[in-house]
C-alpha cells in the first residue's frame, strides 16, 4: 500500500487520480503514525521550501521519515518533494534538507525565464535495467531551483543548464517533473518506478 | 528547450461549462493534445468550486489553471488545495495579497495591456517586470492586435512567463516566435490539434 504524505494543504487529488487510474492502492497520512505498515512512501511537494520543510516538522515527518528511510522504506520525492529529500536548497540557504539524496538544490538560470513552467524534453544519461529511456519524452515541470546533476543521476533537463530530472539512491527516487501532470508518459513513468520500489498495481493498468 | 503552450480555454458558470462538467469538457482537450487548460469562472459559489476542481484534478493528467474572482487568499488556498496547478487572479494588487505564501510558479496575474503614445511601452514593461520582484509566475496578457508584436519582442526579456490570450493561430505564431510562452484561446474556437496543427505549421516547437 503507498502512503501519501499529507503535508501542508498539498494538492494531492491528481496524484491519487493518477494512482487510481493504475489500480496501486494508497492512503493519505498525516503523521507517520498512520502510515501503512510497508509500500513506498510518496512526499508530494508544490510551493516554498520553507513552509514544506516546516509543515513536515509539524506532522512529525521530519525525524521519522529518514528513520524510515533507513529501516529499507522506499521513498519517492516528486517535484518539490525531490528537494525536500536533498542535503539543502539554495531557497532556504540555512535550512537543510532531508539528506536522502545527495547535493544541495540550486536556482535555475540566469538567463532563463523562472520558474521553469511548462514541459521540457527529458533524456537519459544513465540507464537503468527496470526504467525505460525517456527518449526525449515531454514532461511537465513546474519549478524555479533544481538539482544539478551528477554522475550518479539517471535522467536530466535542460532550462538554462542541465538540471537532474530523476535520481535514484537506493530506495530513495526523486523525479523532478510531474509525471501525475505528465499525460501518459508520466503515468507510465510512475507505475515504473513504483514497480522500482517494489509496489504493484493491484490490477492491470489502464495506461499503455 | 521548453515547448510553446497552447492552451484552450474553458469558461465556467454555475460550476458547468456549457451545460456539462467541467471534467468532461477538461478530459475532451486533454485527448485532443492541450498542453494546460484554463478555467475562467464566473458565478458559482465556493463549495460548488472546490468541488468541480477537485473532480477535474483526480481525471486530468495535464496541468491546469483557475481564473476566479477571488475575495481572500483563502479562496486561493482552497483552489490550489483542491488540485489548481496555479490561480490567476485580476490583477498586480490583487496578486500582491499573498503570492510569496503559495510559492512562485503558482501565482499568475492577468493584465489588460494597451500601449498609449503618452506612456509609451515603459510604463507597461515597468508593470510586467514588477511581476517578477512580486515572485509571481507569470502573466497572462490581453493585448490588441496593433500591440502583439512589440509587446512580444518586449515581454521576451521579461523574467517570467508569459501567456497570451489570442484567438488567431496566425497572430498567435507570430506573438510565439517574438517570444510569448503560450497562448490562451477559447476552447470552443478549435480543437487544441488544429490549433496546435496551425502553429506548428508556422514553425512554432510545440510538446507532440
Amino acid at each position: 500500500m503507498i502512503t501519501l504524505i499529507q503535508h501542508g494543504d498539498q494538492p494531492l487529488n491528481t496524484l491519487e487520480g493518477a494512482l487510481d487510474q493504475l489500480g496501486f492502492d494508497h492512503r493519505r497520512a498525516v503523521a507517520p503514525g498512520g502510515a501503512a505498515l510497508d509500500g513506498p512512501l510518496i512526499l508530494l511537494g508544490a510551493g516554498p521550501f520553507d513552509a514544506a520543510c516546516a509543515a513536515l516538522k509539524a506532522g512529525g515527518w521530519w525525524w521519522d521519515l529518514p528513520q524510515m528511510a533507513a529501516a529499507g522504506r522506499p521513498v519517492l520525492g516528486i517535484g518539490l518533494g525531490l528537494h525536500l529529500l536533498a542535503e539543502g536548497s539554495e531557497e532556504s540557504p540555512r535550512g537543510a534538507g532531508l539528506g536522502l539524496i545527495p547535493g544541495i538544490v540550486r536556482s535555475l538560470g540566469p538567463g532563463v525565464k523562472l520558474p521553469h513552467d511548462g514541459w521540457s524534453q527529458v533524456r537519459q544519461q544513465r540507464a537503468h535495467p527496470r526504467l525505460p529511456d525517456p527518449r526525449d519524452a515531454w514532461m511537465y515541470f513546474q519549478h524555479g531551483h533544481a538539482l544539478e546533476p551528477t554522475s550518479e543521476t539517471l535522467q536530466i533537463a535542460h532550462h538554462g543548464r542541465p538540471f537532474s530530472a530523476l535520481e535514484l539512491r537506493g530506495q530513495a527516487v526523486g523525479l523532478q517533473a510531474h509525471p501525475e501532470k505528465s499525460g501518459s508518459y508520466g503515468l507510465v513513468l510512475l507505475a515504473k518506478l513504483l514497480a522500482c520500489l517494489g509496489e504493484q498495481p493491484r490490477a492491470r493498468a489502464g495506461v499503455n | 528547450m521548453v515547448a510553446k503552450r497552447v492552451v484552450p480555454i474553458l469558461q465556467v458558470h454555475g460550476g458547468r461549462i456549457a451545460g456539462a462538467a467541467p471534467v468532461d469538457g477538461a478530459r475532451r482537450l486533454e485527448l485532443e493534445g492541450a498542453d494546460e487548460i484554463l478555467f475562467v469562472e464566473q458565478g458559482g459559489d465556493r463549495a460548488g468550486r472546490i468541488a468541480w476542481l477537485a473532480e477535474v484534478a483526480r481525471a486530468l493528467f495535464i496541468p491546469f489553471a483557475l481564473e476566479a474572482p477571488f475575495q481572500d487568499p483563502e479562496e486561493m488556498a482552497e483552489a490550489l488545495a483542491a488540485g489548481a496547478g496555479r490561480v490567476v487572479v485580476p490583477d498586480l494588487d490583487a496578486a500582491r495579497m499573498d503570492a510569496p505564501r503559495f510559492g512562485r510558479a503558482r501565482v499568475l496575474a492577468t493584465l489588460d495591456v494597451a500601449w498609449s503614445p503618452a506612456e509609451g511601452w515603459d510604463a507597461v514593461l515597468a508593470r510586467l517586470m514588477e511581476l517578477g520582484q512580486l515572485g509571481l509566475g507569470g502573466a497572462v496578457l490581453s493585448a490588441g492586435v496593433q500591440e502583439l508584436d512589440d509587446l512580444c519582442a518586449r515581454t521576451a526579456r521579461l523574467p517570467v512567463p508569459i501567456l497570451l490570450r489570442c484567438a488567431d493561430p496566425t497572430l498567435a505564431a507570430e506573438a510565439l516566435a517574438h517570444g510569448a510562452d503560450g497562448i490562451a484561446y477559447p476552447a470552443d474556437l478549435m480543437t487544441a490539434a488544429e490549433f496546435k496543427a496551425l502553429l506548428s505549421g508556422a514553425g512554432v516547437p510545440l510538446r507532440r
